[in-house]
């Protein structure tokens, strides 16, 4: 059953994740409302501790044993994901749902040459009698690997790192799925790699219009490829926007560092801007807004009192000073 | 030893070979470090850039003599490291220090802040022992971090802290030459502003060398005085960071600056080679798309462009009038 | 209290709590050893207390073990029996563990001809089954107590000396190993300090396992009487002489038998819980 046209394919209101420990329980996602049409490229951004891999998780079912999520709304295609018991859950995660991690190696199943993933993939999607080895040949090509017959035949631990991700691309982008979740896929990539595995992911979703949750710390990769840009931190979204406008006239003053950050290495600066400061604990937050001890803006309200989004539907901030008077 | 008064280190074609690991061919053992002849001024900032297996790494390590060079010379107060004993080597220990990429796995898990900051004064007398406590209070707060992290263990810190912690440490020992390898690549890229300020910041407050390691060219830009470019194990290009930036002459640099540019097209950009290129000749030959047949016959000998500039590439005047 | 007692009571008390095995395991271990320390020392009657009015006689409120040929309680030699082949084993993997950590250790972090010699000497111990190893060593040493613990330690050394040996080639690269070369750490202190504290975690797994494995060795000894030597009451000894008169009285080996898996089970199952312990503890904090 697939959703209207006009609805997101991706739809998620007040989403909550907390782990359960001996002590108490923290709560790493804090009510996280997103939602993605058809065919776009949405990018959530955020540092260590902000928990957007958690959100990524979450959605996916992927969480460890102790962890709790809570949701008001989490739709796929018009679909409840609450609903699914778990191996209902499976046929949609894996065929509809696919997911490119940060450790392109790892994702392999280090006892079988290439050709067995891409196989059981095509496989997958075209069912048992498919023509794999043609589809296999035109996916590698499709990547930018040349020569696919050597590759076909290599083990996972002979792949380096910029390979590897090639190939998983190809895996995913042949398995035509609805929704490609990607967590952090170039991180571990030298810079010219990453460039060209950025660009390639941009041209492969150009032409299949694919629809994508980018999971990344990084702000250029996002610039790159996103069409919307979500902000996380300490567990909520703190903005969310139009990839240019929020470049242009950032709103947030944790975006603002973020931005002001990625690019005063480019403009090479005399000193880099800061963000001074930590993360707040997440198992003892502040009351007021979980950014304030370390905004430069700061207000007596924002101390005390938890700020709600304010702004357009399509570019909202979790900050009074966007309040309108 | 050394002609000019204020260069702190020299490094005169240095070799790294690991045995087992061979060339086909030749049967030669592999060389991770090859023929690198280098120097290192006090109070310089010397960026090391290149992709993983470029040997970056392994020299800075040859060069701290955690590895032992195979070839070579390490020239440092009129002493050659390179082949001392490991007793013999004590006494320059405290002057050559590093920090690594992961700040993490860089501190003894089952020891607190305190005691990583204080077997280093132990160890090296720097203080008296009733006055230890003071010392490790002065070190955090050097870094910009507050005395109560004395009691905390390693995984209790987050990365920028730690990475403050382990800067702290290595400065205990006053060295005169810091290696930073890819120190600021596993944090968060705001908590790497903080970082590479605090870099900065203590550079120049004591007049420090730092041998800057990274991959990433914008990082080496904001903090290096001079750059120099590594391809698989050679040293192919160094100079001046403007003089890098404003005129590369390797085509392996002009690769690497025409990825900080988004529209680079992605015609010479292969995958670095799975295997490592043959001995003779140049080794970005097989990826270079200026290669003429005399790059894969002859090794290209490094050749002075101007001021500090140098190139090792057959084509490089050529390459440059274009 | 120091952070480092801190930590160490919080994942004490947190380890123990999400592990069954391990708490089990760690309950009969430790039923086992106050009841051979204490309870031999609380039973009315003695190890070598004869009472010749009741050879042999079954299970009974009195003798709930029943007695032996002699009239002796077999409860009470059991209890002292196991004390003693609890610490006959104990010595010997001491001994192993000193011994083959140290070695290990060393040769792992030297490198080099001393570890290729000490590895194939690892080997060739390997090679012999356990017992007939210990066998041997019995007749080239002599037979008796204290050469039952030396035979325990040879047998069992390679297993710590080839452990200690590859966990500490792992660590040996991790940077703040390298970070305390750079500071010129005396090698002993770096293995001391930082390296087996960091490594300590599987060998004691590897111990309380060993301790298991002493008892059988040591009970096999005996039994075949090249071990503990009589009067002195081991397990092994106990059932040397319970085998005797199994026909008659099956109580005295069968009872000695179940002390014996009593112990062993609780040794292992505290060993595995162990083990479940250490390992993802690590990843799982790491995560949080």
């Amino acid at each position: 059953m697939s959703a209207a046209p006009s609805e997101p394919l991706l739809e998620i209101r007040d989403l909550r994740t907390r782990f359960d420990l001996h002590g108490g329980s923290i709560e790493v996602v804090r009510g996280v409302d997103l939602s993605l049409a058809s065919g776009e490229v949405l990018g959530l951004i955020g540092e260590s501790g902000s928990g957007k891999t958690m959100t990524g998780l979450s959605i996916l079912r992927l969480l460890p044993a102790n962890a709790r999520l809570s949701s008001a709304v989490l739709r796929f295609k018009g679909l409840d994901l609450e609903d699914l018991d778990d191996r209902q859950f499976q046929t949609i995660r894996g065929r509809q749902i696919a997911m490119i991690f940060q450790n392109p190696v790892g994702a392999f199943n280090p006892a079988k040459r290439v050709y067995w993933h891409l196989r059981e993939t095509i496989r997958r999607r075209h069912g048992e009698h498919a023509e794999w080895e043609e589809r296999a040949r035109t996916a590698l090509h499709a990547v930018g690997i040349p020569r696919p017959e050597r590759v076909l035949r290599l083990y996972p631990h002979q792949l380096s790192g910029g390979m590897a991700q090639r190939i998983l691309t190809a895996m995913v982008f042949s398995l035509e799925p609805d929704l490609i979740v990607a967590d952090e896929p170039t991180t571990n990539l030298d810079n010219i790699v990453e460039r060209q595995i950025l660009r390639l992911f941009r041209g492969l979703q150009r032409r299949s219009k694919a629809t994508i949750l980018l999971i990344t710390h990084d702000m250029s990769v996002a610039a790159m490829l996103c069409d919307r840009i979500a902000v996380m931190y300490a567990g909520e979204i703190v903005e969310v926007g139009p990839t240019r406008e929020l470049f242009d006239a950032p709103r947030h003053p944790y975006t603002q560092g973020l931005i002001a950050t990625a690019t005063a290495l480019r403009k090479r600066a005399a000193r880099l801007q800061e963000i001074a400061g930590e993360l707040p604990s997440l198992a003892a937050p502040p009351p007021g807004c979980l950014f304030s001890a370390r905004c430069a803006h700061a207000m007596d309200r924002c101390r005390s009192e938890r700020p709600p989004m304010f702004g357009e539907a399509s570019h909202r901030t979790r900050c009074f000073l966007a309040e309108p008077p | 030893m050394s002609a000019a008064p204020d260069i702190l280190l020299r490094l005169e074609s240095l070799s790294v070979a690991f045995p087992g690991v061979r060339h086909g061919g030749d049967g030669r053992h592999f060389r991770a470090v090859d023929d690198v002849t280098l120097e290192m001024r006090a109070g310089e900032v010397l960026g090391l850039v290149g992709e993983s297996g470029s040997g970056k790494t392994t020299l800075a390590k040859a060069l701290l003599r955690l590895y032992r060079p195979s070839e070579g010379r390490i020239l440092f107060r009129d002493a050659d490291l390179a082949h001392l004993s490991e007793r013999a080597l004590r006494p320059y220990r405290r002057d050559l220090q590093m920090v690594f990429q992961d700040p993490l796995s860089s501190f003894n898990p089952r020891q607190t802040v305190f005691e990583a900051l204080s077997v280093p004064m132990r160890l090296h007398r720097i203080c008296p022992r009733t006055k230890i406590a003071r010392e490790v209070e002065a070190a955090l707060a050097r870094v910009g971090l507050p005395a109560a992290f004395c009691d905390r263990f390693p995984h209790e810190l987050s990365g920028g802290q730690l990475q403050r912690v382990a800067i702290g440490r290595a400065l205990t020992l006053s060295p005169r030459l810091l290696v930073a390898d890819e120190a600021v690549s596993k944090l968060d890229v705001s908590i790497r502003a903080q970082i590479l300020n605090l870099l900065k910041d203590v550079q120049e407050a004591n007049r420090l060398s730092i041998l800057f390691i990274t991959h990433d060219l914008h990082v080496a830009r904001y903090l290096c005085h001079r750059i120099g470019v590594m391809y698989f194990g050679r040293l192919v290009e160094l100079g001046t960071t403007e003089e890098i930036f404003t005129a590369p002459r390797h085509p392996y640099t002009r690769t690497l600056l025409g990825t900080l540019d988004e529209e680079v097209a992605d015609a010479s950009e292969a995958e670095p080679p799975a295997a490592p290129p043959s001995e003779t000749g140049c080794r970005y030959a097989s990826r270079c798309p200026h290669a003429a047949p005399r790059c894969a016959e002859i090794h290209p000998v490094t050749e002075l462009v101007g001021g500090q500039h140098t190139v090792a590439c057959h084509l490089w005047r050529e390459l440059a009038d274009a | 209290m120091s952070p480092r007692r801190r930590q160490l009571l919080a994942r004490l008390a947190g380890s123990f709590r999400g592990n069954l095995t391990a708490t089990v395991g760690a309950a009969i271990t430790l039923f086992v050893i106050v009841a051979c320390s204490l309870g031999a020392a609380l039973m009315p009657y003695g190890p070598d207390h004869a009472d010749f009015l009741a050879l042999l006689s079954p299970p009974s409120l009195s003798h709930p073990f029943g007695t032996d040929s002699f009239g002796r309680d077999v409860l009470t030699r059991v209890l002292y029996g196991a004390r003693v082949s609890l610490v006959v084993s104990a010595a010997g993997i001491a001994i192993a563990a000193a011994l083959g950590t140290s070695l290990g250790m060393i040769s792992a972090y030297k490198g080099g001809g001393a570890d290729v010699v000490l590895m194939r000497f690892a080997d060739l111990l390997f090679a012999f089954p356990s017992f007939v190893l210990a066998l041997f060593l019995m007749v080239v040493l002599g037979f008796g107590t204290i050469n039952v613990s030396l035979a325990i330690a040879l047998t069992y050394f390679p297993i710590f000396a080839r452990l200690a040996r590859n966990m500490t080639l792992l660590v040996r690269e991790e940077p703040f190993v390298l970070a305390a070369r750079l500071m010129a750490e005396p090698t002993p202190r770096i293995l001391l300090r930082e390296i087996l504290p960091n490594i300590a975690a599987p060998l004691i797994v590897q111990a309380t396992i060993g301790i298991a494995f002493g008892i059988v060795i040591e009970a096999g000894l005996s039994f075949i009487g090249v071990g503990v030597q009589p009067p002195t009451p081991s397990l092994g000894v106990i059932m040397a002489d319970g085998r005797e008169y199994f026909q008659r009285a099956p109580w005295v080996l069968t009872m000695t038998g179940v002390a014996i898996s009593c112990a062993l089970l609780g040794l292992n199952l505290f060993g595995d819980g162990l083990r479940d312990l250490m390992d993802p503890r690590l990843r799982q904090r790491a995560q949080q």
